[in-house]
Parts: C-alpha cells; sequence; structure tokens
C-alpha cells in the first residue's frame, strides 16, 4: 500500500510539475511583450525602401544552422525578396550576434560576427553576409556537416576562413587588419547582449507585430514569405 | 543472489508479457484506431515543433491554403521526408513510444470499463503517464544549441545568459526521460492487455465451462 501510494505520489508531483512548466511557459511568452522595433542598431545591416514605414528585424548567428536556411532562403529569391520589401515599405534589418559562443563556446560563432561587423564598417555587410551563407553551404551544410541540431558539426573550419570570405566580397588590408586585431570584437559583444534581452534565441524575427523564433530545415522561401506577409496583416 | 535473479527473472518475464500484449493489441481495432491516431496527430505536432514555436506561430498566421500546407509538410516529415536521418529517428522513436502507449491505454481502458474491476484509479495512472511523456516530449523539442527550445524562455528567465548550454542538456534529458518512462508505462500497460486478451480468449473458448462452474 505504501509502495502504491508513493508511486501515486510521484506521478501527481510529475504532472504538477510538467502543467506548471507550460503555465509558466505561456505566461513569460505573454509577459514578453515583442514591442515594434522602431530604431535601427546599424544602417550596414538593413536593406529595403528608403522611405519605409516598417521595420522588420532578423536576430541571427552566422554559424546557426537555422538563420542560415532562412537566410539562403532569401538569398535564392533575392530579387523577389527587395520586391517585397518595396512594395510595402519596409526596412529589414539583420542584427548579427555571436550568441552560439555565449552560450555554447562555438569561437566560429565570434570569428564570423566579428569579421562581419569588419566588413560593415567599409559597407560590404551584404556582400560579405551573402559570401559567408553560400560559403557555409557549398562547404559544409550541402554535405551535411552542422545543417541541423543532430548533424555532425563542423570542426575542421580553416583560421582563414572567414577572411577568405571578406577577400572574395572585395575587401582588403583594412578588412584584413580589423579581423587580426578583434576591432570589433566589443561591437560584437554589445550586440549579442542587447540581443539576449529581446531575443528567444537564434534565429528571432520581429516583423511588426508577428515574432517568432526558430525556422525549420525543412522549410523555403514559400515559409519565409508567408513570414514576411504575416507580418503584414498583424 | 537468488532473490536478485528471482527479481531479474521476474522483471524479464513481464517484460515478455508486455511484448506479447503489444504484438496481440494490434489485432484489436480499437488499439489499432488509437495508434493510429495519436501517431498522426501527436507525430504531426512534434514535427511543427521541431522548429521551436516558429512552426505554432507561422500556422495561426497563414491562411487556410498555408495551414494546409504546414500540416502536411508536417505530417509526411513522419515518415522521414525533408527530414534529417538522426533527427528523424528521435522524432519518430519517441512518436511509436507514444502511439503505442496512447493505443494500449485506450484498449485496457475500453476492457477494464466492461469489467468494471478496479478500472477508475489504474485507467486514470495510464492516462496519467501518456500524457507526462507526450508533455516531456514536446518540452524538449527545438534547437537547443541556438537557444530555440520550448523550454528556452522559462531558464532564460532564472538563469539568463548561461541557459544556453544547460537548454541543451536538459532538452536532452528530458527527451530520455520521456522515452524511459513511456518503456516504463509500455510494460505495465502491456502486461495488462496482455492478460486480459488472454483472458478474455479462454472465456471464449470454454463458454460451456464457465456456465458449468456458475451452477
Amino acid at each position: 500500500m505504501n509502495e502504491k501510494s508513493s508511486s501515486h505520489i510521484s506521478r501527481i508531483v510529475a504532472i504538477v510539475v510538467v502543467v506548471l512548466v507550460f503555465v509558466g511557459l505561456i505566461a513569460i511568452s505573454s509577459s514578453q511583450k515583442q514591442t515594434a522595433v522602431d530604431k535601427v542598431w546599424r544602417t550596414e545591416m538593413t536593406v529595403g525602401s528608403e522611405d519605409a514605414t516598417r521595420l522588420y528585424v532578423m536576430y541571427t548567428d552566422l554559424v546557426c544552422p537555422y538563420c542560415d536556411v532562412f537566410s539562403r532562403a532569401v538569398l535564392d529569391h533575392w530579387d523577389e525578396f527587395l520586391a517585397f520589401l518595396d512594395e510595402h515599405k519596409i526596412l529589414f534589418e539583420v542584427r548579427l550576434t555571436d550568441t552560439l559562443y555565449l552560450g555554447n563556446g562555438y569561437e566560429m560563432s565570434r570569428d564570423s560576427a566579428e569579421a562581419a561587423y569588419c566588413a560593415a564598417r567599409e559597407n560590404k555587410f551584404w556582400e560579405y553576409y551573402h559570401g559567408a551563407i553560400q560559403a557555409l553551404w557549398d562547404d559544409y551544410h550541402s554535405k551535411g556537416i552542422g545543417s541541423n541540431k543532430t548533424a555532425t558539426p563542423i570542426t575542421n573550419l580553416p583560421s582563414d576562413y572567414w577572411q577568405k570570405i571578406g577577400h572574395r566580397a572585395g575587401l582588403g588590408d583594412d578588412f584584413d587588419e580589423c579581423i587580426k586585431t578583434h576591432a570589433t570584437a566589443t561591437e560584437v559583444e554589445d550586440a549579442t547582449t542587447k540581443a539576449a534581452r529581446t531575443a528567444q534565441g537564434m534565429p528571432t524575427f520581429i516583423f511588426g507585430k508577428f515574432t517568432t523564433a526558430g525556422f525549420s530545415d525543412t522549410w523555403g522561401w514559400e515559409e519565409v514569405h508567408a513570414m514576411l506577409e504575416a507580418g503584414l496583416s498583424n | 543472489m537468488s532473490k536478485l535473479n528471482h527479481h531479474i527473472s521476474k522483471w524479464l518475464d513481464e517484460c515478455e508479457m508486455a511484448m506479447s500484449g503489444i504484438v496481440l493489441a494490434t489485432r484489436e481495432w480499437k488499439f489499432l484506431l488509437a495508434f493510429l491516431s495519436s501517431f498522426i496527430i501527436f507525430g504531426t505536432l512534434m514535427n511543427i515543433l521541431s522548429g521551436s514555436s516558429a512552426g505554432w506561430d507561422l500556422f495561426w498566421a497563414v491562411d487556410f491554403g498555408g495551414k494546409m500546407r504546414l500540416l502536411g509538410q508536417a505530417f509526411l516529415a513522419n515518415f522521414g521526408i525533408d527530414r534529417a536521418l538522426l533527427d528523424w529517428a528521435i522524432t519518430f522513436v519517441i512518436t511509436i513510444l507514444q502511439s503505442i502507449l496512447i493505443g494500449l491505454v485506450v484498449l485496457v481502458w475500453q476492457k477494464k470499463r466492461r469489467q468494471k474491476v478496479l478500472a477508475k484509479a489504474k485507467n486514470l495512472n495510464n492516462m496519467s503517464d501518456a500524457g507526462l511523456v507526450a508533455g516531456l516530449a514536446i518540452l524538449g523539442s527545438g534547437c537547443p544549441t541556438c537557444g530555440t527550445t520550448l523550454l528556452a524562455p522559462l531558464l532564460g528567465t532564472v538563469l539568463s545568459s548561461g541557459s544556453f548550454a544547460i537548454a541543451g542538456v536538459i532538452s536532452g534529458l528530458i527527451n530520455v526521460a520521456a522515452v524511459i518512462l513511456a518503456l516504463f508505462a509500455l510494460k505495465r500497460v502491456g502486461k495488462d492487455a496482455y492478460v486480459m486478451i488472454i483472458a478474455e480468449r479462454y472465456e471464449k473458448r470454454h463458454p460451456k465451462n464457465n456456465s458449468e462452474e456458475k451452477k
């Protein structure tokens, strides 16, 4: 009888804990109102309408595989993406962080972010960003390496990987010097700290009143477009 | 040692009975209906949530056609379509175990209701175990490395920046806990199903003996 009672109690405790966790999640989600972001962090990392009335924000990390799925879908439909932004007067901002370095110690997250910020200093952020997304796909993600949470992680990244991407984007000695001296380390750290107050993991999207976190590796441009549309209707 | 051997032997016997119970249950239409319904519904939900809350949020934001497309993709993902192998395998195992468990719970519930023997308490225990497994499996979904597990907001509130690495560990532990709980629950409910099905078969084969005993 005692064994049955303790088993019964354990079951009740477990159910109560799980229910409380779900209730807690709902309460936190409701209280963390993602207000419409109306101030751009860095104009070099934006694209879209010059007379924009809406700001769409994506918090991302270059080595986050699901972030890259979204970015790659956008890159593959870049003209359509730009046309959508222009038609609906949207300014789209990428807020690049090294969240995966902060949370998991992934050095390549910090290195990639520093290089991107170095490129932004020379007004070549988008050339660099697209180059990085394409390079990661060609060298690793298309081969099933680092492409999702259960894939073999990227372990053999060359030390000059991000530098070479910059060179292909037309960056030169100033870029190399910026990377070598970690000139943008503080900017990256500040951005990541600021992002941690708002973002619910990587990627996080704040498209008007439509906010969400995560992206599936089975999704593509249709889902990206649906998310962009969702920001309009809200 | 002999006492330990006895316990192990008894445990193995019960596991064998549970396995036999699961196999026998597949011939009952109530089990199959509950199993298939659970596989479709739970599996689709798990796949929608595999990309964290984005799938859920997007589902409610798109029109009817978009909703059907998302559901269709998530349903096909049950069979590994457009899913990475290991990613799919983990979700598939949890979904199959959960579906078998729900199928058995429904079958045993029906049989116990008919027999009216200690029905209510045991049925509630089985239902609560099935619910716990489902709840744990859902909590463990998402990408722990990127911090987009369903648990992440809760951990972030409590632990702030240190939560990502911990979220990964906790998500893994929760998935393991869901599988272990499912296996224990399957052993118990499978054994109940085995006993009931065999007893029913005996009664069907020996109806005359039963009526004579009653006299």
